[in-house]
């Protein structure tokens, strides 16, 4: 039982401000040296700070994209070697060295990254292992550019208002701006459609593609991001050490970064500061005493945590806003017609109208034609063609094993067909990867719900409109004007989205555990948020009731007015009757019926593939 | 050349004993295991202080004593590496691969710190107990140690590859790694199948470990990470996943290797391999063998 002051001031909506917490943990921080006055214990705290920003940079990598990086501590190295080389070589002032640090460690990821992150995501782990090895070498053997073991001295030190920065004490203001400087913006890229983008990657590659996320594009970017911390606090390291040598950049530096960001909870910004202060604080109170016990205490404290406490010490939030885009509820004849608007003039309609013009051509929306795939021995599409037309709803029906999700992944690009033609829109998109089928306007759902669990429901949808966001990842980190009215207005209709399809009171919810027919909505919900020409649903109603199954009829035909095209596959022959404008049967891969839906039901072929020859 | 040629031979059988324990665990369970890395530090070790007690047990007989110590270190490590299977894999078996490759990563950071704490942070002379004559070859020269090694390495790869040919339990593994799903409801057991798997993959780096420090004379407690970043290198160059493609992959490291030191100092080999990694991963990911999914072990 707590006591009542307390409970009485938790349930104040100061209490429940995060702003409130942090803010005051600044002040604290602000005043610290006026109380410690310590040389010894400043350099502590510095080192505190620093390695604080090293633990966010890689929790972006590795907490918010799912990204190994075990060669981090290298780009730490690329930004103390860029200060070191041009201060004591060239005389140049910290203040020339931190941009030019940030290039190169901008290139470098792109080096490392492009080659790697197009394959599977522990080939990442080796490449960073390798890469931070390189550079050590670099570090320690090219004598003539690095100093080799020795090391490099004689830096400038920086100046800053005047003032020569050439003590500990004197670095702690800055070094906490900068520490303040990257959590807001790595706090905003989480918030941001970029966040949610990484997320998604990390959670379920798959589900990020069908909502338009360029896969690689994205880890690029994280892996990039993360870096250009380390470049920068490596820069700002060597010139409150006064001297740069290799002892600094060894594999076991990135383990440790490594270990700060899981024990302190893998995605958790405030996590990454707990973690990199705790490591800080122990190796320093194990100094002297036992400072190579240092090593088998984090690597037992890692394991420790992975096993016992997957989360990390504070466990990320799934919950996350820009401050002032909150949105409001509003009554369901307003949002229906907004949703029609912001349908109509989405960017994937946009993008595919205009391709639409450009081809020149009217014709279906869909026009697949011969379509075959066959896995081993198993003929699972066999020349199937079809067309739907706008605002068609078409159901897929036929007996297990007929070829129907295999229909879906080829139209929707997770496989490629080996023969036949699929158009959209009168354009060829046969050849186009999942993620660009989606940014023309094409959404599906999954048999079994891709929902993401490191976001809430509200933030599932806003994941699912992807595509409409025009800012670059830079304006979402400095949180532009635009991009927060992009935010602000993608959560409003996130809302509207929700309140249509009834799911409002969940939306602050963990999606994974929703109610099964719940689940299924919110992965239409977010089809919606895309702002889609056609959606392409993988049995919605399985295992639905009849009341939930009823309910869902009514939903496609309501989204069906909404100005969207409807294609479905499903068993269940009441919602086909009651939805569809059209049928098509298959039977072990191929068409055997197609037409209104009473008269595929009866048809022979349909019968006897069902109740069996 | 043909100097060079013997070097890189030599060297390259201890990427295949790595390369080939990367592979197995990988094949199996999809898995890079880093604590490999620290079984092959482990076994050299385990030499340090097996071989002159062995030894000293067999006055007068180096040779048998040498072999012994191979056998037992070999041992050893394989039964540390089911006990890292245990701690680092059991736990956390159902869990995403980044907590897999981490906690691998925390045993290997452990093993290594351990030997540092316990042994001594210096590297460590290690001395043969047998007469190391040079022998000429094509107007070239290696050690018999040298031979002893690459003996060695191609011996134990006949071993594995039979054993897994023709053992219930090869077939068990081999089952598991084409389709784990279907292991299981042909009564597999797999998590038997993965523990004694990791065994095996730890006793190959131990002995891999044992033979190159015995060869080379010395051993330090972060002498896996380079060598295993090589062994990672080879089974990719081969293919990853396949027995055949970690034999090819190691040899042909090694010779590169020993080929790059008419152009670059000998500490930049490491620079060598993993540009050959960048390379293969950009160009050709299957590897030389071009292993795909369902070709396994």
């Amino acid at each position: 039982m707590r006591p009542r002051l307390v409970q009485r001031f938790s349930a104040t909506r100061f209490a429940r401000n995060p702003l409130w917490y942090g803010g005051a943990a600044l002040v604290v921080a602000l005043l610290l040296p006026l109380v410690l006055r310590n040389g010894y214990l400043m350099d502590i705290a510095d080192d505190m700070i620093i390695w604080a920003v090293l633990t966010i940079g890689l929790n972006l990598v590795v907490g918010f994209s799912g990204l190994l990086d075990l060669g981090y501590i290298a780009f730490f190295a690329i930004g103390g070697y860029t200060f070191g080389i041009l201060g004591s070589r060239f005389g140049l002032s910290m203040w020339v060295a931190l941009p030019v640090s940030a290039l190169l460690v901008v290139i470098c990821s792109v080096v490392i990254g492009i080659p790697t992150l197009r394959l599977k995501s522990d080939y990442l782990a080796i490449m960073t292992l390798g890469f931070g090895e390189i550079i050590f070498l670099t570090a320690n053997n090219l004598n003539a550019v690095t100093g080799g073991p020795n090391g490099l001295y004689d830096m400038p030190a920086p100046r800053l208002f005047g003032l020569v920065l050439n003590e500990p004490g004197h670095f702690y203001w800055f070094l906490l701006a900068v520490l303040v400087a990257a959590v807001i913006v790595v706090s905003r890229l989480r918030a941001s459609h970029v966040g949610r983008a990484w997320l998604a990657i990390r959670q379920d590659e798959l589900a990020a593609k069908a909502n338009g996320v360029e896969v690689v594009r994205y880890k690029l970017l994280a892996y990039m991001g993360g870096a250009v911390w380390a470049g920068i606090i490596g820069v700002i390291f060597v010139a409150k050490q006064t001297i740069v040598s290799p002892t600094s950049f060894q594999f076991s530096q990135s383990f440790y970064v490594l270990a700060s960001v899981i024990i302190g909870g893998m995605g958790s910004v405030p996590g990454a500061i707990v973690g990199g202060f705790l490591f800080v604080l122990i190796s320093e109170s194990l100094q002297g005493v036992a400072q190579t016990y240092s090593s088998v205490v984090f690597s037992l404290a890692l394991l420790a945590v992975i096993v016992l406490r997957p989360k990390g010490i504070w466990p990320a939030s799934f919950h996350s806003r820009l401050r002032g885009a909150e949105a409001r509820p509003r009554p369901a004849s307003e949002a229906l017609d907004r949703l029609r608007g912001s349908i109509a003039g989405s960017s994937a309609r946009e993008i595919a109208d205009g391709q639409a013009r450009e081809a020149g051509r009217g014709g279906p929306l869909l026009r697949v034609r011969d379509l075959s795939m066959r896995f081993g021995g198993v003929q699972a599409l066999d020349r199937v063609s079809l067309s739907v037309e706008d605002s068609e709803i078409v159901s897929v029906i036929g007996p297990n094993g007929a070829g129907k999700t295999t229909l879906l992944n080829a139209i929707s690009g997770f496989i490629r067909p080996q023969q036949g033609a699929i158009e959209f829109r009168g354009r060829s998109i046969s050849r186009f990867p999942a993620e660009a089928r989606a940014r023309l306007g094409l959404a599906r759902t999954f048999q079994t719900p891709r929902l993401l669990s490191t976001l809430n429901v509200l933030e599932n949808v806003m994941q699912g409109a992807h595509i409409g966001f025009r800012a670059r990842m830079l304006s979402a980190a400095f949180g532009t004007p635009s991009q927060r009215r992009q935010e602000r207005s993608s959560r409003q209709e996130a809302t509207d989205i929700l309140g249509v399809l009834g799911l409002l009171p969940a939306a602050g919810a963990n999606p994974t555990e929703l109610a099964y027919g719940d689940q299924r909505r919110c992965e239409i919900a977010r089809c919606l948020a895309l702002g889609p020409a056609l959606i392409l649903l993988d049995e919605p109603a399985a295992g639905m009731n009849a009341k939930e199954t009823d309910d869902l009829g009514e939903l496609l035909l309501r989204i069906r007015d909404l100005g969207v095209t409807l294609l479905l596959i499903d068993h269940d022959m009441s919602l086909v009757r009651k939805v569809s404008d059209r049928v098509i049967a298959l039977d072990r891969g191929a068409q055997v019926a197609e037409g209104s839906a009473l008269a595929v039901l009866r048809h022979p072929a349909v019968v006897q593939s069902y109740l069996g020859a | 050349m043909v100097q060079e040629l013997i070097n890189g031979i030599v060297v390259g059988a201890s990427y295949v004993l790595l390369a080939l324990g990367f592979s197995l665990v990988y094949g199996l369970i999809r898995l890079i295991n880093f604590a490999q890395v620290s079984l092959y530090t482990l076994g050299a070790y385990f030499a340090l202080a097996a071989t002159p007690l062995l030894a000293s047990w067999f006055p007068g007989n180096g040779w048998l004593a040498l072999c012994l110590s191979i056998l037992i270190c070999g041992l050893l490590t394989g039964i540390v590496g089911v006990g890292v299977a245990a701690v680092a894999w059991w736990p956390i078996r159902r869990a995403p691969t980044i907590s897999m490759l981490v906690s691998s990563l925390a045993v290997l950071i452990l093993i290594e710190a351990l030997i540092e704490v316990i042994v001594s942070p210096l590297p460590m002379v290690v001395t043969a107990p047998v007469d190391n004559n040079i022998h000429e070859f094509l107007g070239s020269h290696f050690s018999s140690l040298q031979a002893v090694m690459l003996v060695g390495g191609v011996v134990l790869t006949m071993v594995l590859y039979q054993f897994i040919r023709l053992t219930r339990f090869g077939r068990a593994i081999r089952a598991v790694a084409s389709n784990t799903d279907s292991a299981i409801v042909l009564g597999v057991n797999v998590q038997a199948t993965v523990f004694v798997v990791f065994g095996i993959a730890a006793a190959l780096a131990g002995v891999s470990g044992v033979l190159v420090s015995t060869t080379y004379g010395v051993a330090s407690f972060t002498m896996g990470e380079i060598v295993g970043l090589k062994g990672f290198t080879a089974a990719v160059l081969g293919g990853m996943g396949s027995l055949w493609g970690a034999v090819i992959g190691g040899f042909t490291l090694g010779i590169l290797e020993a080929m790059s030191t008419y152009l670059l100092p000998s500490q930049w080999t490491a620079v060598v391999a993993f540009a050959v990694l960048i390379l293969v991963l950009a160009f050709r990911p299957t590897g030389i063998l071009r292993t795909r999914v369902s070709e396994r072990a």
